[in-house]
């Protein structure tokens, strides 16, 4: 059965849809790998931390 | 020369003897190598501590650094690429590409300095010696460098880094469990490692490559999902690999409950949770094409879950399904 003969024995033609644009969410934050990732353990103040130059959390 | 290597997967490693007097560290990713030497009065290197799963023995490279100190490092010459906004610039040179560090607590000039070739093959790391503590061996590559590299590297046609948990159930499926952070893959983690039989390949970072057979003259075989040493919260790092068999979007939710989800839609969230270098058509124009062979080819749903057990028994229970 070609595309033809199941549209006649569904009924007819599809509905048309129109386009749309949907919103998909971006974390640029996280995205570029620009902090470090863990709260609470960034900055070189923190000893538990090897990191000189992370000041702010990230992913 | 002193060698020690870092494995994802690999052999474990270990410090050893060799000619030339210097330092090298080897580790390997998603079967891409990287491998850092330094000369005698050099830095002295080591892993992470989460990464010594990934050393390896020196092998075959597909990135090779030269590691050294510097007096002073000043930004590099050539036209700004791209800006982090955080503690990293990316610059376009003659001879390639220069990665700059800075960061508010340690003055306007760099503390690190990371030149690579055009094919990211090859590079040198500068280190500015007043900021370290030299009689202490650290790991040039620190995050977010080692990750910066490797998906400038994966963008080059090699793969695409994900923001996602991994995990290989009792069957040996890939399971990818995508999500921003607060998404839920630490905790989704944390389920699967009580899960008998299932290995969690990491908590936060997933690399995706095609499957290559080892016959090079054949075509790709499908899709496989590798851990990474850049865990999350739950600490979760295997050098170990699987191949992809469902990609699910995480959303908390008060019951368990797949959503399909439409092709473009579904590459246009996977595409929000990867990594890639958005300074370059080449690469972002790689990516998307490997995101449509995912979906074409893997089962995607939104996978809304409640945080506990019986999410691991749902996700079960839907493989058979399909």
């Amino acid at each position: 059965m070609d595309h033809a003969e199941q549209r006649e024995k569904d009924g007819g033609k599809k509905p048309y849809e129109p386009p749309k644009v949907t919103q998909v969410s971006l974390r640029p934050e996280e995205a570029v790998l620009g902090n470090c990732k863990f709260a609470g353990v960034a900055g070189p103040a923190q000893a538990s931390c090897i990191s000189l130059a992370c000041s702010s959390p990230g992913s | 020369m002193a060698s020690q290597t870092l494995s994802l997967g690999g052999s474990r490693g270990g410090r050893e003897e060799a000619g030339g007097g210097g330092h090298s560290l080897s580790y390997r990713v998603a079967g891409l190598g990287v491998t850092l030497t330094s000369p005698q009065e050099g830095p002295l290197l080591a892993p992470e501590a989460g990464s010594r799963e990934f050393v390896a023995a020196a092998g075959p490279d597909d990135l090779h650094l030269t590691v050294d100190w510097a007096d002073e490092l000043a930004q590099p010459s050539g036209r700004l690429l791209f800006d982090s906004g955080g503690v990293w610039k990316l610059f376009r040179q003659r001879e390639g590409y220069a990665f700059s560090f800075c960061s508010p607590a340690l003055g306007a000039a760099p503390y690190k300095l990371a030149t690579v070739s055009h094919e990211f093959t090859r590079g040198r790391i500068l280190l500015a010696r007043r900021h370290f503590d030299s009689r202490v061996p650290l790991q040039p590559l620190e995050y977010p460098l080692d990750e910066v590299l490797m998906i400038h590297r994966l963008g080059r046609g090699a793969g695409v880094e994900l923001h996602a948990c991994g995990v290989a159930d009792a069957q040996g499926r890939g399971l990818l469990f995508l999500g921003h952070s607060g998404a839920g893959k630490s905790t989704t983690a944390r389920l699967w490692k009580s899960a008998p039989g299932a290995k969690v390949l990491s908590d936060d970072r997933i690399i995706l490559r095609r499957d290559f057979p080892r016959d090079l003259r054949r075509e790709p075989e499908g899709l496989r999902i590798h851990g990474t040493p850049w865990h999350g919260e739950a600490g979760v790092a295997a050098a170990a690999s699987a191949p992809l068999r469902q990609v699910y979007f995480l959303e908390h939710a008060p019951r368990n409950e797949f959503v399909p989800l439409s092709g473009s839609r579904a590459t246009a969230e996977m595409l929000a949770r990867s990594f890639v270098a958005y300074h370059s058509a080449a690469a972002l124009e790689f990516t998307l094409h490997l995101l449509a062979d995912v979906v074409e080819q893997v089962p995607c749903h939104v996978f809304r879950f409640l945080p506990d057990a019986t999410s691991v028994r749902a996700i079960e229970d839907h493989g058979r399904e399909d």
